[in-house]
């Protein structure tokens, strides 16, 4: 575990991503391939499934350190991270008096065994590691029994890094780091060999080929006829596999998602030949194939094995947009327009009707294309996607060839209400902001938002926050309500969260009006209005 | 005795403020940091190295608007006797004990129980009522030896010296970076390079008697080879400096209590972050709270509403928060 603790606080410690891949390429060539394949399970993400909630821990070190329950609470909540806090607590200058063993043992040995362990033994178990480790074992042992395993690191770097372990391409590195991975000293073995001779398994997926977003003016782009227009669907970008009969449906996060959308899988099973892989959108649609509001799918989202009336009521079905495999070959290397028509040739003749091709949007000039953006909210799409026909499908976030054009955001201007202290980075300044419009004579809440501004206006805020404070209740600050700030959102809807009784989604701070006055800021009723004319298209 | 008016802590019966936020005019200052010693007051009473510093920092003579003090030495103004006692933060940084004949009240002012060769050590005074600073009181702050300290950025260190490069250490120019030079000293390193806000201070502590090793001035435009094997110390505002920008090379942390925080390091956009504070740890909160054996606390700036809570949690002492708005500088 040592040199695993110590290639945490490297990677931690640096923001060089040169550097980083030095550090990972020295651990992977020194760990041995059984702890190897451990690092690069938990570096891209794998993480081990909790233990205990964050709740028992702090139950167990208020026994400890004998504080009361608030104080670990309120000091957590400063931290920002209970591993970290649980850490310092505990003698934080400590040395080590026992290993943690290596991090093959710990995970793949220790770890099964505890699960099948009773919570008293298991408490004796964690607290004797607590007391006997220095902090920063105790740091990262915390966050693996937490669950909450996260370093600075993506799993591009780490790709890169065992690409050169091997002597591969980094995208021939990538591909094989999709999906799943084995966490056995034999997958290491796969992972890194030089020889092309990792067997792939049938449900391995493809890398998805991600885009940025467009900041330039579209124009700069070049001839418009060079690019394919697509609709930026707000849904889950997945890619759908059919190989020898079996159907494997991939979120973008790299997650099997069979279980819940069994619908969908049914649907690709009858549908699709073998040998065939596609990338797309997965929507809610209505029985004319038409994409339902994103909510929808919300209704459908974290639940495995939905009933038979979820899926009636809300039929998952997949907007396809590009095809990466057909009768078993690659088809990546192809230019867009060709993978297009065999996309569109092969969907016309499945027969689905959840199955569908992705329209073109039917634009001729740059200008037609902008007019159709703004029509985004309309056909329930973030916005336009341009790519680039002569394109071939890449391997990650690549600049140039294609770009999300996302419409541009709602907004309302709000007033500060309530301040309360981030985490982590943001520990100690007051970023999380509780915001309000006017109802009658009276401020109600409307939006939780984490502040979106620079870290000039950040700091300034705070200093006025810390400055103009009138209650204090625990973490959390009232303020004068006098500042005004605008709020970027996606979506509004109904709710009984907030006293506005309306629900945003995804607000953020877009800005701070110093140009205006509390009493200029948005009423119950424009957001009425607003929230009128987005139900109606949506 | 005390009460907390438009420009901070005022005592009526001596008619003077302690810290006061903005000009008044009487002002007890108990150490020259920013953040404590606005300019502008027509008297103030501080100890005569908290009148220096300020002397060199406000680049004017405080000596006939001034009454310089010794610590422990007792001096009566208005209706109260007004004592400095030593707090061990920084050179002349002080306590300050007040008693009325009937009660005695204690305002630390910033303070550490840390040892520090490059100031007086704190003193324990007791007192009925304690006005204690509350920076780090939370109980994951816990500050190490310095010795341990000093060995860690020596070690850190190695490497870049080995390659003929200096390293660069950002620390507040009072205090912080006169600590760093005696106890780095002490632990054997001889070669320092000085931002120039420090320079005067530095004399200062000499004057004082306090051992400041020798120095040279660092300058943007040196060359990297007459900085080999030094430690450049400056304040955090060195980071955009011109050197560092083009020698994207040399080794730089922050020195700081915050640094405790990894979310702290990671908003500095620093790699490096070495634990230090000249403020009271937790521990040392709670310890100096009893053994002043005050039946009455209040906690003001950073974390008093914790602090606060758990003094009242433990049911012997009574706690407040005080609540005197200031800008917090970034000396911590």
């Amino acid at each position: 575990m040592k040199d695993f603790v110590q290639l945490f606080f490297e990677l931690d410690g640096t923001t060089s991503s040169n550097q980083k891949i030095r550090y990972l390429v020295q651990y992977f060539s020194e760990a041995g391939p059984e702890n190897a394949i451990w690092a690069v399970a938990l570096l891209s993400g794998n993480r081990p499934k909790r233990f205990f909630t964050n709740k028992v821990l702090r139950v167990w070190l208020s026994e400890i350190t004998q504080y009361p329950d608030w104080l670990i609470e309120d000091t957590y909540a400063i931290v920002g991270d209970l591993a970290e806090t649980l850490s310092l607590m505990m003698e934080p200058w400590a040395v080590a008096q026992k290993s943690l063993g290596s991090l093959h043992e710990l995970l793949s040995l220790n770890f099964p065994k505890w699960r099948t362990m009773d919570e008293s033994s298991l408490k004796r178990q964690v607290i004797d590691i607590w007391r006997t480790t220095d902090a920063n074992h105790r740091f990262v042992f915390n966050k693996l029994i937490t669950g909450g395993f996260r370093v600075g690191v993506s799993k591009a770097t780490v790709a890169k890094a065992l690409a050169q372990v091997a002597g591969i391409s980094v995208s021939e590195m990538t591909h094989r780091m999709t999906g799943t991975l084995a966490t056995s000293a034999e997958a290491y073995q796969q992972l890194i060999a030089d020889d092309g001779s990792a067997s792939r398994s049938i449900a391995q997926p493809y890398p998805f080929y991600l885009s940025y977003a467009l900041e330039e003016n579209v124009e700069t782009l070049g001839n418009f006829f060079d690019w394919s227009i697509e609709w930026k669907w707000d849904g889950i970008r997945c890619q759908v596999i059919k190989r020898e009969s079996n159907v494997f449906v991939w979120s973008r996060g790299e997650e099997l998602i069979n279980e819940s959308f069994p619908d969908l899988v049914e649907a690709c099973s009858k549908a699709l030949p073998d040998g065939t892989v596609l990338d797309g959108e997965l929507l809610v649609v209505d029985q004319n194939g038409k994409p339902k509001p994103f909510s929808q799918l919300q209704k459908r989202l974290g639940r495995k094995k939905p009933s038979k009336k979820m899926q009636t009521e809300f039929p998952a079905g997949l907007f396809a947009y590009d095809l990466l495999e057909m009768d078993g070959l690659d088809q990546r290397e192809n230019e867009l327009s060709l993978r297009q028509e065999r996309l569109k040739s092969l969907l016309s003749q499945a027969d689905a009707t959840q199955i569908l091709l992705s329209p073109e949007v039917g634009a001729s000039t740059w200008e037609d294309a902008a007019a159709w953006r703004k029509k985004s909210r309309e056909m329930k799409a973030e916005g336009l996607m341009l790519k680039l026909k002569s394109s071939t499908y890449k391997v990650g976030r690549k600049k140039g060839e294609w770009w999300k054009w996302k419409v541009d955001p709602l907004t309302i201007d709000a007033v500060l209400l309530y301040a309360q202290a981030g985490h982590g980075r943001r520990a100690n300044l007051y970023t999380d902001y509780t915001l309000a419009i006017w109802k009658e004579d009276a401020l109600v809440p409307i939006a939780k938002a984490y502040s979106g501004l620079s870290d000039k206006e950040m700091t300034q805020l705070d200093r006025w926050i810390k400055a103009n404070t009138r209650e204090r209740f625990g973490p959390v600050r009232s303020v004068l309500a006098s500042q005004v700030l605008e709020i970027a959102f996606e979506g509004i809807s109904r709710s009984t969260r907030h006293k506005s009784g309306f629900a945003l989604r995804f607000p953020r701070i877009s800005r701070w009006r110093q140009d205006k006055n509390a009493d200029e800021a948005d009423t119950i009723d424009t957001v009425t209005a607003l929230w009128r004319s987005y139900e109606s298209i949506s | 005795m005390l009460e907390v008016k438009e420009h901070g802590l005022y005592c009526a019966l001596g008619d003077f403020f302690i810290d006061p936020t903005s000009p008044v005019e009487r002002a007890v200052i108990t150490h020259a940091h920013a953040d404590h010693a606005v300019d502008g007051s027509t008297h103030i009473w501080a100890h005569e190295a908290t009148i220096r510093i300020l002397e060199a920092r406000w680049d004017r003579s405080l000596a006939r608007s001034s009454s310089p003090l010794k610590y422990k030495e007792t001096t009566e103004v208005g209706e109260v006797g007004l004592s400095l006692h030593s707090a061990g933060h920084v050179l002349g940084s002080s306590q300050v004990r007040l008693d009325d004949g009937k009660e005695i009240w204690v305002v630390t002012g910033d303070y550490k129980r840390d040892s520090d060769r490059s100031c007086d050590p704190f003193e324990v005074v007791p007192c009925h009522r304690l006005v204690t600073e509350a920076t780090f009181a939370l109980p994951v702050f816990k500050w190490q030896p310095i010795e341990r300290l000093t060995q860690d950025i020596l070690r850190w260190s190695e490497e870049a010296f080995a390659q003929d490069l200096p390293v660069c250490l950002f620390a507040y120019s009072l205090g912080k970076t006169q600590r760093l030079m005696a106890e780095l000293s002490a632990a054997g390193h001889s070669q320092f390079l000085i931002h120039r806000s420090a320079d005067k201070i530095c004399q200062i502590y000499r004057e004082f008697g306090f051992p400041i090793p020798d120095y040279q001035i660092f300058v943007n435009n040196m060359e990297v080879e007459g900085t080999k094997g030094a430690i450049i110390i400056g304040p955090p505002v060195l980071q955009n400096s011109r050197f560092l920008k083009k020698h994207k090379n040399i080794p730089s942390a922050f020195v700081s209590g915050w640094m405790a925080l990894r979310g702290m390091r990671r908003r500095r956009r620093l790699a490096k972050g070495f634990i230090m504070s000249d403020h009271a740890d937790w521990q040392s909160l709670i310890k100096t709270v009893e053994q002043s054996q005050a039946k009455h606390v209040y906690a003001t700036h950073g974390y008093s509403d914790v602090l606060s809570r758990y003094l009242n949690s433990k049911g012997s002492i009574e706690a407040d928060e005080l609540l005197v708005l200031r800008e917090s500088a970034e000396d911590d």
